[in-house]
């Protein structure tokens, strides 16, 4: 009897991105499927009405240029689309406008860490854009569609057979989701359905060159999953393979309350999608100077940034908390070009920022939190000009509402007193209120000077300056 | 001065332009005479599945369009739209039983082009269904006659286009030109069609055959017409990804109209007019149109697009491939006619399998099969391949010369109902389809009439050079008489 051990598992992993650009793929409709109401971002184009035409959103192919970047992919000079072609009821066209023939980036990598404990670099075999499809909400016996997600931009990353397992798989997905969310190309929310993974998974006898018969996995609704499905089907191909079995080609998808995957089209039903070019679009050219402008607008490379954060000091939970929060983007961005402030910027984000987002269970790119007016905030604290409390009243107002850091301060009124006729003014009120603590003050009882001082920065609305306040006070008690 | 629509109908455009330019004639006056001519002929051709005077007139009325006396150059002027053109609003079928209950939300860009300069749109005129065929039989909506022999065919696609102009019932109509469908019918109905450079005119708002091929283009029963509504339906589009830069940068086509061909370098292919099954009155039509041009001091030589011979099967392939895919977005889901059935599968099949005449169906087929795997390179691609060369012949013979001649058609228009082969159809386009193959401006104009039925000649030239073509036909228009066209009648002839 042979075991799971005598064979070698390959899996290629298939990505889709939606974008996160302000308009359509094809045309100008909101890309916002999750804010409207369902079918509100419906134009002739999303709704595939006769003689509608599409246009291609610069803006997306600006993003799937940083995105074949940042996978280190080459771009192809010229690129275009195709038509592919299948009837569903979701597809409004009858045909998703996609590429084939010549994507727009090809042969890059992204480095995961091997089951060996190593750096495992994975081939992507294929960057492109195209359509999504329309929303289907079943209830009952009927379906509803929802136009708002057709036409939203898409981005499939395409790996070579290079994962050998539903570890490998999973990581090479978490590690795609960081970089991709990183460089600002989406913001990947899997509840969202803002990215989806399919996998393709085979075993073959070890020592043998041929792949073996693959089954393909579809649209796992998380990554843990995909891995579940895929180690499922190790097991499934070995005891088909141990009892002399063949392996059908099919799709197949996960059902994750009995942990097992399901037949969901055999081979048979495959379809031939007749791609061709599509006449309604000319080829668009990227050009080589845009492509280098956008080299230099990208961010240093994730790997190198996450190596920063740990040579200059950030522990492992600390970078645990930002890439969970997917929150090293922003970092980046609060950083900027100066550099300086990493690390007290990390510390303040994790402390004070993540604290709200756990308080509210609102997600950071959910918040209206900009990565500039949280720099301004942490350097008002770390100036003196306000203190502790009137920080975290800032960085609440501008989690909830936005705006800029000084503004509200000088809004809320919660710059730090540094009038000294203000605090001089204060300190004789108090004094005149608590007679009989200064006696005791005086007769050396110093302990009740922390008493009195605490009764005048209350008199102060807690935004005296404490330094200035403990000076002027001494002075008044003599 | 209220007028009779058989004065209406002798009207050109430009008469009616000045006509209530000079306040002579009322926006109104036109509309009227449109509609009565409408209804005299009607019955007898079907040029129009939907007439939309009512509304237009009610909608012009209640703006004040048929007042004021703006500056707008088409005010008041009655046209008609073929009905693959979206109109808002207003029903457009495509000639097919599968959108008979649709109504657009937006106008096609050519369309609102016309409307805002003040053309009041009297109908939505026949077509073979989807603009497919090139007889106008292949219509849901019944066939087309022609007016100068309700017996016969009017040519296709754009048969309803051609028909209404050449009786009279508007002053000009917008057609769609995939593989001659304005030129062919424009020919058989004695009035004269543009297909415009590909990307001149917007296709925003056109249902799509193959959209590598098609243009809008206008037909009118004079020249001078044709040019003047070019000008204003061309244009770039921004929502037209293949509109291209040319369209705003190309010579207008009016201003210089009347200057002649005197100097132009034209070729013609004698080897076209023998042979291709070509009848010889319309060779003959062809040597008349280079005799005419060389009276008026054209330079016309002897050259030859030798690939024209592949056009048809290339054509075939092309066209059928992208309308397999632009016809598969009417699956009865969204809009249109809907055919219940036991799973989605079923509406699917019942909705298109009902919905969709014969040619349709035969042309998603071809089209499906071409592209299908293991047949994709024998066919698209080499089909493509010819495509690629054949442009480069014309533009080898566009660099030493500026018209090329040739037929539209290479026989009158034959009796309706006499059902000719398929292939015999198909064959029939092979003079106008290069022009569409090569994305080149062509132009039909009639040169004469010859047993009482009207013959027109083809003229090509170099991406936006549509004024030469017109001021080649020009030339030749005033050279020519069209006795006893339908535009002269009182009221329609019997069918023979």
């Amino acid at each position: 009897m042979s075991s799971r051990g005598d064979y070698l598992t390959t899996i290629g992993v298939e990505v889709h991105v939606e974008l996160s650009t302000v308009t359509k793929m094809f045309c100008a409709c909101p890309n916002s499927p999750q804010d409207l109401p369902p079918n509100q971002a419906a134009c002739p184009v999303c709704l595939g009405l006769p003689g509608a035409l599409p246009v291609v959103n610069r803006e997306a192919i600006r993003l799937g240029i940083r995105a074949a970047l940042a996978l280190r992919c080459r771009i192809n000079e010229t690129i275009w689309f195709e038509r592919k072609n299948y009837i569903y009821p979701d597809l409004v066209k009858g045909y998703q406008i996609s590429q084939y023939v010549r994507p727009l980036g090809e042969w890059g990598w992204l480095a995961i860490v091997g089951d060996d404990g190593e750096e495992k670099k994975i081939a992507i075999r294929r960057v492109h854009l195209e359509e999504d499809t329309c929303k289907l909400i079943h209830s009952g016996e009927n379906a509803l569609i929802d136009v708002n997600r057709s036409g939203v931009p898409l981005m499939e990353i395409v790996t070579e057979p290079v994962l050998r397992s539903g570890r490998e798989a999973e990581e090479y997905a978490r590690k795609l989701r960081a970089v991709l969310v990183y460089n600002g190309i989406s913001r990947c929310r899997l509840q969202h359905g803002e990215m989806r993974a399919e996998a393709n998974v085979s075993i073959a006898p070890r020592g043998k060159t041929d792949l073996g018969t693959r089954t393909e996995i579809k649209n796992q609704a998380g990554f843990n999953h995909m891995r579940s499905a895929i180690e499922y089907e190790e097991r499934r191909h070995a005891g088909i393979l141990d009892a002399g079995g063949a392996v059908r080609q099919e799709t197949r998808g996960w059902d994750d309350v009995n942990r097992r995957t399901f037949v969901q089209r055999s081979k048979e039903d495959a379809h031939d999608y007749r791609y061709f070019p599509e006449p309604d679009l000319p080829p668009v050219r990227l050009a080589p100077e845009w492509v280098e402008t956008e080299k230099a607008k990208l961010p240093r490379p994730y790997d190198d940034y996450l190596g920063e954060l740990r040579s200059l000091g950030l522990g492992e939970p600390d970078i645990e908390a930002l890439t969970r929060n997917d929150a090293l983007g922003f970092l980046g961005e609060a950083v900027g070009g100066k550099g300086d402030k990493t690390i007290l910027l990390a510390k303040r984000l994790i402390k004070e920022v993540f604290s709200l987002v756990n308080s509210t269970g609102r997600p950071l790119d959910e918040s209206k939190l900009e990565p500039a007016p949280f720099r301004r905030a942490v350097e008002l604290l770390e100036e003196g000009k306000v203190n502790g409390e009137g920080f975290r009243k800032i960085l609440e107002a501008l989690f909830q509402r936005g705006g800029e850091a000084e503004a509200i301060a000088r809004k809320d009124d919660l710059l730090i007193e540094r009038n000294d006729a203000a605090i001089e003014q204060a300190i004789a009120k108090v004094l005149s209120e608590v007679q009989p603590m200064v006696a005791e003050y005086r007769a050396g009882k110093k302990a009740v000077r922390n008493a009195i001082f605490g009764r005048v920065m209350k008199e102060l609305k807690k935004k005296g300056d404490p330094k200035l306040v403990g000076e002027l006070l001494d002075l008044a008690l003599g | 001065m209220k007028i009779t629509h058989a004065q209406f109908a002798r009207l050109t455009l430009e008469e009616a332009i000045r006509g209530t330019t000079a306040a002579e004639l009322s926006a109104i006056d036109l509309v009227e005479a449109s509609a009565a001519r409408m209804n005299v002929f009607e019955s007898t051709i079907n040029a129009v599945i939907t007439r939309t005077d009512e509304v237009s007139r009610r909608n012009a009325e209640a703006s004040g369009d048929l007042e004021t006396s703006g500056r707008r150059i088409l005010r008041g002027i009655p046209v008609a739209v073929k009905d693959n053109m979206m109109t808002r609003g207003i029903r457009t079928t495509c000639g097919s039983r599968i959108l008979e209950n649709f109504i657009p939300p937006y106008d096609a860009t050519a369309v609102a082009r016309l409307k805002s300069a003040g053309a009041v749109v009297m109908g939505k005129t026949n077509l073979d269904e989807f603009a497919m065929g090139s007889t106008g039989e292949h219509s849901a909506y019944g066939p087309t006659a022609n007016p100068w022999d309700p017996g016969r065919i009017p040519g296709g696609s754009s048969s309803g286009s051609a028909a209404l102009v050449a009786y009279g019932g508007a002053l000009a109509a917008l057609g769609s030109d995939t593989g001659g469908s304005i030129r062919q019918p424009a020919a058989f109905c004695g009035v004269v069609g543009m297909k415009p450079t590909y990307g001149r005119v917007s296709r925003y708002g056109l249902g799509a055959l193959a959209s590598s091929l098609d243009q809008i283009g206008p037909l009118t029963r004079t020249v001078r017409d044709n040019a003047l509504i070019l000008d204003v339906i061309s244009g770039r589009d921004p929502l037209d990804s293949t509109s291209a830069p040319g369209a705003d940068s190309a010579p207008p086509c009016l201003p210089g109209i009347e200057e002649g061909v005197n100097g132009l370098k034209m070729a013609f292919d004698p080897g076209l007019l023998r042979g291709n099954g070509i009848s010889p009155a319309i060779a003959d039509a062809v040597r008349r149109a280079v005799a005419l041009a060389r009276e008026g001091g054209a330079i016309v030589n002897e050259a030859a697009v030798p690939l024209i011979k592949y056009g048809v099967a290339a054509y075939y392939i092309i066209c059928s491939c992208e309308a397999s895919a632009n016809l598969a977005r009417f699956d009865g889901v969204r809009y249109g006619f809907r055919r219940e059935g036991g799973d989605i599968w079923d509406v699917f099949s019942e909705t298109r399998g009902r919905g969709f005449g014969d040619e349709v169906k035969r042309r998603i087929m071809m089209g499906s099969y071409a592209l299908s795997q293991g047949y994709y390179d024998a066919y698209y691609l080499k089909a493509a391949r010819v495509r690629r060369k054949l442009s480069e012949e014309f533009s080898r013979l566009f660099k030493t010369v500026d018209i090329f001649l040739l037929p539209v058609a290479p026989q009158f228009p034959r009796p309706l109902g006499a059902k000719a082969g398929v292939m015999e159809d198909y064959l029939g386009d092979i003079f106008t389809l290069a022009a569409n193959l090569a994305g080149l401006p062509a132009i039909s104009f009639p040169v004469g009439v010859f047993a009482d039925l009207p013959a027109g000649v083809q003229a090509v030239a170099g991406p936006f050079n549509e004024h030469l073509l017109y001021r080649l036909a020009r030339a030749v228009e005033k050279n020519t008489s069209l006795e006893n066209a339908p535009w002269t009648l009182a009221g329609p002839k019997e069918a023979k």
